[in-house]
């Protein structure tokens, strides 16, 4: 009985070994064809992308809750040490404000003007959805974070994210109730910008670092750190003017961006809605029935 | 008969215990620290979890769990889709024929396994997004990630062998 069993089993185990190694192989096989199939955005991946973030949402949003208390209650009690130094920079920096406003409200008014004189249209009003940050994508590999508001909330993809600081990123997988936005550092994220002082374009790409490059400059681009950077509104997908960070050339001699956003410290979001989806053309035959007249 | 039935029942909940604690482990992974940094190294918890079933019960995760729990990392993390998939299935099939190596052996044997295996797993994950992107993506980041999942494997093997006592020996 006994030795008929090992026997059995001496049969069995190898053909159970080889069927878990196939196993193994060929779900190895399906991830490699499902990777290359995320690439060319099938439509199948997205959703499923879509459905895993709507549904650990709720309990990402549970599980980042404590953390978020504490790192609050941690920065209470270390503000409390610094709260004397801070009171000084922050009466130095109103005063500096105090002058600046002089400036800006003169400048407003001069603006004004100027549009008026030139017949100007105005951007369409933006509107605005504030999010809580309740997941971010741990490691080195992808830069993105997750938010606790969705297609409900009237998000929808491609809207910019910001914060007090400037541009955060662009929503990519819009849940109900929860979406992805990538962040400007991710390898994925390209931006067109406009450097503020010189008028010069370029698109600024994330490679997962915290800094991201300046690609596509013109070649005879006058790039110093410093200058600040913007959004540039091409493509139509951002509208022009958001504040990025500023100019940093390193060593290397590669122009990058050191962002305005310090990336450690994104708890809130707020997600703008431009109106800026693409409108279909008004139709032709209607200024042809005009020209008839 | 009814206690059998009940005993059934507890069984298949407590079977897919280790695949649950390997998906939280995963998520993990996602929770913002508002640590200076600590995003861009966050461990591969998940990776870990694979190690110590692959090593001691791989019953426990059959490669479809295996399967699924890198699918879920990817969606959850935006990582291309299929990449840790790929990855962690590659490092448990290396685990699973080299297992015989490390069991009944000291902690410490298998530990140094892990140190092995976890740069080999995070270089080819960099390899296949630097790859895909047509970037290179920054290498020391990644490699403090492997430094902290390391770091962190001690941690995660008590938890999981506690986790493991619960379950029924049969496996």
């Amino acid at each position: 009985m006994r030795l008929q069993k090992t026997g059995i089993v001496a049969i069995l185990q190898p053909i159970r070994a080889l069927l878990g190694r196939f196993a193994v192989v060929s779900l190895m096989a399906v991830a490699f064809a499902l990777m290359f199939m995320g690439k060319a955005d099938v439509v199948v991946v997205e959703r499923t992308r879509t459905a895993v973030v709507n549904a650990t949402a709720p309990l990402l949003d549970a599980l980042s809750r404590p953390i978020a208390t504490a790192v609050a209650g941690y920065h209470y009690v270390t503000g409390l040490a610094d709260a004397y130094n801070e009171n000084q920079q922050l009466k130095a920096e109103l005063a500096r404000l105090r002058a600046l406003e002089q400036t800006a409200a003169k400048t407003a008014a001069e603006n004004q003007m100027l549009r008026e004189l030139t017949r100007y249209v105005p951007d369409g009003s933006a509107s605005f959805v504030s999010a809580r940050v309740i997941g971010e994508s741990g490691g080195p590999f992808a830069r993105s974070v997750l938010i606790n508001a969705g297609s409900s909330d009237g998000l929808s993809r491609g809207q910019a994210v910001v914060n007090g600081d400037g541009l955060v990123g662009r929503l990519t997988d819009v849940g109900d109730s929860a979406a992805r936005v990538l962040l400007l550092t991710d390898l994925n994220s390209r931006v067109p910008v406009v450097i503020e002082e010189t008028r010069e374009r370029a698109i600024l790409a994330g490679d997962n670092s915290d800094r991201p490059t300046l690609a596509y400059l013109p070649p005879d681009a006058r790039i110093t750190s410093g200058q600040r950077v913007v959004t540039s509104g091409n493509g139509g997908v951002l509208p022009p003017g958001l504040q990025i960070g500023t100019v940093s050339v390193g060593r290397d001699g590669v122009p990058r961006v050191q962002p305005f956003v310090n990336w450690s410290k994104i708890e809130f979001v707020r997600i703008v809605d431009f109106g800026l989806e693409v409108e279909e053309l008004p139709p032709i035959p209607a200024r042809k029935s005009g020209k008839g007249q | 008969m009814t206690p059998g039935f009940t005993q059934d029942a507890g069984r298949s909940v407590l079977a897919v215990l280790p695949l649950v604690a390997t998906v939280f482990l995963a998520l993990l992974s996602a929770v913002p620290t508002h640590l200076p940094s600590f995003q861009m190294v966050t461990p591969v918890f998940a990776l870990a979890a694979v190690y110590f079933f692959a090593i001691y019960q791989p019953s426990l995760l059959p490669p479809p769990a295996v399967f699924g729990v890198g699918l879920f990392q990817d969606a959850l993390l935006g990582l291309p889709f299929g990449l840790s998939a790929l990855v962690l299935l590659g490092a448990y099939g290396l685990i699973v024929s080299q297992r015989n190596a490390f069991r009944g052996r000291p902690f410490l044997i298998a530990w140094a396994g892990f140190a092995v295996v976890t740069p080999v797993t995070v270089a080819v994950t960099w390899a296949i997004v630097s790859a895909l992107s047509g970037t290179v993506v920054p290498p020391i980041p990644a490699a403090f990630q492997t430094l902290l999942t390391i770091a962190v494997y001690p941690l995660i093997n008590v938890a999981l062998a506690a986790l493991t006592r619960l379950l029924p020996a049969a496996a």
